[in-house]
């Protein structure tokens, strides 16, 4: 099967689209006290925004497989923005690294669950995009190649 | 197939997706710039301009005083959970050891605030008329100055130890296991004096 370029431009968009909500799902996880808003890092919440976001990327992807490389692509770009979130005060306000330990919390604690629930949250969000794109699909089809409407 | 073309055929899912995408950077960089702003605060609340003293009243009371202000040049409102204040004289040449000679202790009931943009200065005062304690106290001075000290009741070592402990603002702080979400809003400035090394 040949690679189109519909195909990357799939890809690329619902990788970068997607990585927004994985960043902030990860940041709030890890921090919910002082994140806005806060749904108290509650792992149901966590898998109907990763349905959520999955959509798109099934919706965008006319192939299965892309589609899938789009979810593992956008959690990844996804946790490293969530790890530029958490390096804000250090990079831009110059101040000290208060607790040390967060990084481990934020990326290594944390990383298993998540990563989990974004991967299969994803799959069954990109399942459902693409249900909705060929039942689009299929009623544009029918649309142009139905009957006449009678007069 | 060109950019143009695909954006034309799937504009509306990428419109909705964008929409989608926005909303959570917009929440994430909000979230961003908070923790940045609480990490800030935490590092720029600081007590300055600790004052001690002690003087001895006409009626041979003896008056101890600790003064320190609590800068706030943060944007939040400090929640004081503790505020401690406690004097002594440590006894190293004789019993017994430690001489307790005052102290306060406010709790959160206290609901004491300093607010943001402020700084507080706390005075503490404590009168030592108890005659035991002046005994014991004019013990100490007298057996010290028969060390080869010389001191006298109002320039006694008294060290003092300063605690306020609190939380910013209404962020939570009250987890049990993520102890450093706690941390992450909550202030602790000790003083002593002298200083405790090591």
């Amino acid at each position: 099967m040949r690679t189109e370029r519909a195909d990357v431009y799939g890809i690329v968009a619902s990788t970068i689209l997607c990585s927004t909500p994985i960043a902030y799902i990860c940041f709030e996880f890890a921090l919910p006290n002082v994140s806005f808003p806060s749904f108290s890092s509650n792992l149901l919440v966590v898998l109907v925004l990763s349905i959520l976001a999955g959509i798109p990327a099934g919706y965008l992807n006319k192939r299965a497989d892309f589609a899938i490389i789009s979810v593992l692509a956008y959690t990844a770009l996804g946790y490293a923005l969530a790890f530029t979130f958490y390096s804000v005060p250090f990079m831009f306000y110059h101040v000290q690294q208060v607790i040390p330990g967060l990084y481990y919390a934020l990326f290594l604690r944390l990383t298993i669950t998540l990563l989990f629930v974004f991967v299969v949250g994803g799959i069954m969000g990109m399942t459902a995009g693409q249900i909705i794109r060929d039942s689009i699909r299929r009623q544009e089809t029918r649309l142009l190649w139905g009957e006449e409407p009678k007069p | 197939m060109a950019v143009r073309e695909w954006i034309k055929g799937t504009w509306v899912a990428l419109a909705v997706t964008l929409i989608f995408a926005l909303v959570f950077l917009s929440f994430s960089i909000l979230s961003a710039v908070t923790y940045s702003q609480v990490i800030v605060a935490q590092q720029k609340i600081v007590l300055e301009n600790p004052v001690r003293s002690a003087s001895v009243l006409a009626n041979g009371t003896v008056k101890i005083e600790f003064s320190v202000s609590v800068v706030n040049p943060s944007g939040y409102v400090i929640h004081i959970a503790t505020l401690s204040w406690y004097t002594q004289i440590e006894n190293s040449t004789g019993t017994p050891p430690i001489i307790p000679l005052a102290k306060e202790l406010f709790s959160a009931n206290s609901a004491l605030t300093i607010s943001a943009k402020e700084t507080k200065n706390y005075v503490f005062d404590a009168y030592i008329s108890d005659r035991s304690m002046l005994t014991t106290l004019k013990g100490y001075v007298n057996f010290s100055n028969a060390q080869g000290h010389n001191i006298t009741l109002a320039t006694a070592p008294y060290s003092h130890s300063f605690d306020i402990r609190g939380w910013l603002d209404d962020f939570k702080h009250d987890y049990f296991r993520e102890e450093y979400l706690n941390q992450l809003v909550d202030i602790d400035l000790p003083y002593t004096y002298p200083e405790v090394s090591g």
